[in-house]
């Protein structure tokens, strides 16, 4: 076991580099040349000349190869050079929004877990009874609605017309509850569903029919063999949920005016501001990874066929 | 065709379809004619859902606007299928070298979460619809070519595909006749139950405004339009996105159907086997 | 005569527009086998699972009765009073628990001791060695042979009057096969009784005491196996003791007499 986890860690990083290669090639390839970017962003008119005086300053006149070791020996020491926009570190400004983001990110992925595990299973114990069409209606409302627009409704209900729940800023607690039901809502209802799918195909399960038929009780079978196998799969997709909520906390925190990256990000994007792009990307990417790498070590854990190597 | 409920879905396609393709016959006014005189107009028979903040009928609006969801989302899956379709077919057929590296490649992408993917390729290509099409296909297509991959390779060892080679059937003929047709109705399935998935990603990144530019008729534009009125005029964000949620909807039980579909007949066929 | 243990009156079965069970008449008593002889799809494994009251969804019970000690079914029988073994015993077990802990829970749901002690020496009764190793392992860590024992092990602790073993050889090879038949024998021994479902003849002569030979949802010959060759024999019977012979070289040397079935 712990070898396995050494094994992975190991492994980020030829992942973080390939990633971070992508990252760089990809944004040279692009239409738009960074001395160009970044004399838009600092409102100097792109002449030839002003072209060439930021090339030699940004060292892109130097060979490919070479500005991405450059870049690549500033990127492990943190330093992901000056947002074209602000001219301050661009680490820096995303360190400052970035906390905001995965706290808004993780609670989603918690409420996600305790709202969709319970009602899956319920669906899948009652299968066809009213709560399981209650739960499969939920569902099928939660994979077709826009996030963002499931927001905006939140707040013409809650904020204008009940005046319960504040619409933006950051005072209490009551400020989190629309920004995390928006953002958890899809993850929810697909990984309720995925709950309920799993559950019902392990009730059919062989294992289970002979357990039953030596006379073990419904609670032990429900509660400690299908519930475990089923989880299997479940706790699988929670790492793809993750991407989903961190990429839609993007989103959500723009729609409700939350000091995440969301804002600052959409701005850079338009703005051609590289270097934040890249810092971004580098950020989001090794926090995906890294928890996907813990959900997977849970999964092993949990999974004996696994751990025993068959 | 039996299937009451199918029969409902395509009827409902049917008509979003209809809707995009006569747009101009349908919708009474231009979606771009703005009467500053009229503005949010309440609902009279001759604007039937009202008018919003420029005095431009809503109801032309989100019929023109069905023609943009519905060509934002068939190119999206064009180039998707298009993409992973060659990727995989490849891979899965020569298999060896070409194999690895092409499956390397798709891990990366496999790498990054999604929607931030898609924006990273924004940020490279710039803002607008086009490029949000071909940042969406981007981000998706790695899934799909490791499906069309698994799908080759698994139909390449089946019997049938086996006793076809024996019997002196050349390669491509195999390829075309038996195992493309396996691969088609599989990946187009799965495409069908994405597309929902796909179209919100697009409304997404166009309420960020990082997608279709305001002033085109586009159902996200619509809602973001409509966002500072909130308060006064809460009904023209309400169309635009309840069509955003039937038309997902709509594909999204279309897609089941159709993979419960598939799956009975599979299990069928194996079963008489 | 022994004791009726269960008691099976003119069962039918079937689903909405399919009758699967016709009329199934007999019983089974205290320290006997009983065989179910019959094809893949004959009805053996539909009326063990009329007996166990598990049988699928969308089939049911439409006639007849099923008495057991000469109490109608409850669910506490299952485990305590009837228990079963199953075929492919690779799948029958659950692959993120040890065999320890699914031994466990089948014992202490029927209220039955259990201590390492009393379980290793019923492991060891199945003649597998190293109790504990088995018992710490998953299922895929074993033999089909093994989990089969394993089974076997588990139906013998539960001390059950009746136990079910649903083709408990089929996956199994010849020399497992006889092993597995042996322990079976040995259930018997301690006064266990027996219902065993097969479509082996060669398996059914080995262990049974009584012989039911099912077609087509019926139950077409019943005897015991000393009047296995008796000339009264139903048609399909002879058919199958004549394709066995032929199959293993006539080495019962059978005179079948004059109504020798056709091949």
């Amino acid at each position: 076991m712990i070898k396995y986890i050494i094994k992975r860690l190991l492994l980020i990083i030829p992942v973080m580099f390939a990633v971070s290669f992508i990252v760089f090639t990809v944004l040279r390839l692009g239409p738009v040349d960074p001395a160009q970017a970044y004399l838009l962003n600092s409102r100097i008119p792109p002449t030839e000349e002003a072209l060439s005086v930021t090339r030699a300053e940004l060292g892109l006149d130097k060979p490919f190869f070479t500005q991405y070791a450059l870049w690549l020996k500033g990127a492990v020491q943190l330093d992901f050079g000056l947002s074209y926009m602000t001219k301050r570190d661009a680490f820096g400004d995303l360190m400052y929004y970035f906390p905001t983001t995965l706290k808004v990110t993780f609670l989603a992925m918690i409420v996600v877990i305790i709202v969709s595990i319970p009602l899956g299973i319920l669906g899948a114990v009652k299968k066809d009874s009213l709560a399981d069409k209650l739960i499969k209606f939920f569902s099928f409302i939660g994979v077709s609605t826009p996030s963002f627009w499931f927001g905006f409704l939140l707040i013409y209900v809650f904020t204008l017309k009940l005046n319960i729940l504040p619409p933006f800023g950051l005072d209490g607690i009551s400020n989190w509850i629309m920004p995390i039901l928006t953002l958890g809502l899809m993850s929810s209802a697909i990984n309720t569903r995925i709950t309920r799918t799993s559950f019902l195909e392990h009730i059919n399960n062989r294992s289970v029919w002979y357990l039953k038929v030596n006379g073990v009780q419904k609670s032990t079978i429900m509660g400690k063999y299908v519930l475990k196998n089923s989880m299997l799969p479940v706790i699988t997709s929670l790492g793809m949920h993750f991407g989903e909520l961190i990429g839609g906390a993007v989103v959500v925190e723009v729609l409700f005016a939350l000091p995440g990256v969301g804002r600052y990000v959409v701005s850079s994007i338009t703005n051609h501001d590289y270097p934040v792009i890249q810092c971004f990307m580098i950020l989001m990417t090794g926090v995906f990874i890294i928890v996907n790498l813990i959900i997977d070590i849970i999964y092993v854990y949990l999974n004996p066929k696994i751990k025993y190597g068959a | 065709m039996k299937d009451k409920g199918l029969i409902i879905l395509f009827s409902i396609l049917a008509l979003i379809i209809l809707s995009a393709l006569f747009a101009p016959f349908i919708a009474p006014y231009s979606p771009y004619e703005v009467d500053i005189t009229n503005k949010f107009a309440p609902v009279t028979s001759s604007h039937i859902l009202g008018t919003d903040h420029l005095g431009r009928d809503v109801f032309s609006r989100i019929i023109y606007g069905t023609r943009m969801s519905l060509i934002s989302i068939l190119a999206t899956i064009f180039l998707v299928l298009l993409f992973s379709l060659i990727v995989g077919s490849i891979a899965g057929f020569r298999g060896g070298l070409f194999d690895s590296i092409l499956m390397r490649i798709c891990d990366v992408f496999l790498t990054f979460p999604t929607f931030i993917l898609a924006l990273f390729f924004i940020g490279v290509l710039g803002v607008g619809l086009v490029n949000v099409i071909i940042a969406i296909a981007l981000t998706h297509w790695a899934w799909y070519a490791r499906i069309v991959r698994s799908i080759v390779l698994e139909t390449k060892q089946k019997n049938y595909v086996t006793a076809a080679k024996c019997l002196g059937s050349s390669r491509l003929k195999i390829i075309l006749k038996h195992i493309m047709p396996k691969v088609l109705s599989q990946v187009i399935i799965l495409a069908t139950l994405d597309l929902g998935h796909m179209m919100l990603h697009v409304a997404g990144l166009s309420f960020l405004g990082l997608g279709v530019q305001a002033p085109t008729a586009e159902w996200g534009v619509m809602i973001n339009d409509a966002a500072p009125y909130i308060r006064e005029h809460p009904e023209l964000m309400l169309y635009p996105g309840i069509c955003i949620f039937i038309t997902v909807a709509v594909f999204n039980s279309i897609g089941e159907k159709l993979r419960d579909i598939y799956e009975a007949a599979q299990y069928s066929r194996e079963s008489e086997i | 005569m022994n004791k009726k243990l269960i008691s099976i009156n003119k069962l039918s079965a079937g689903t909405k527009n399919h009758q699967i069970l016709h009329d199934i008449s007999f019983d089974i008593n205290e320290c006997e086998i009983v065989c179910l002889l019959g094809q893949s799809g004959s009805g053996k494994t539909m009326t063990a699972l009329s007996i166990l009251n598990m049988l699928p969804v969308n089939v049911m019970q439409t006639s007849g009765t099923i008495l057991y000690d000469d109490k109608p079914f409850n669910e506490n029988m299952r485990g305590s009073f009837i228990s079963m073994i199953m075929q492919s015993p690779a799948s029958c077990f659950d692959s993120v628990f040890t065999i320890g802990a699914q031994f466990k829970d089948i014992l202490i749901s029927n209220n039955k001791e259990y201590s390492i002690e009393r379980v290793c020496s019923m492991i060891e009764k199945v003649e597998l060695k190293n109790p504990h190793d088995i018992l710490n392992s998953y299922p895929f860590q074993l033999s089909g042979g093994m989990l089969q024992r394993v089974m076997i092990a588990i139906a013998l602790s539960l001390d059950s009057k009746v136990i079910i073993a649903d083709e408990p050889t089929s996956d199994l090879d010849i020399a497992g096969q006889k092993e597995i038949i042996d322990l079976i024998l040995k259930l018997k021994n301690e006064n266990k009784s027996i219902l065993m479902i097969t479509h082996n003849l060669a398996v059914a002569k080995s262990c049974a005491d009584k012989i039911a030979v099912m077609e087509q949802g019926r139950i077409v010959d019943f005897f015991n196996k000393t009047e296995l060759f008796a000339e009264k024999r139903h048609r399909y019977t002879k058919e199958l003791i004549s394709a066995n012979n032929w199959l293993y070289e006539n080495k019962w040397d059978i005179d079948l007499g004059e109504n020798n079935a056709e091949m």
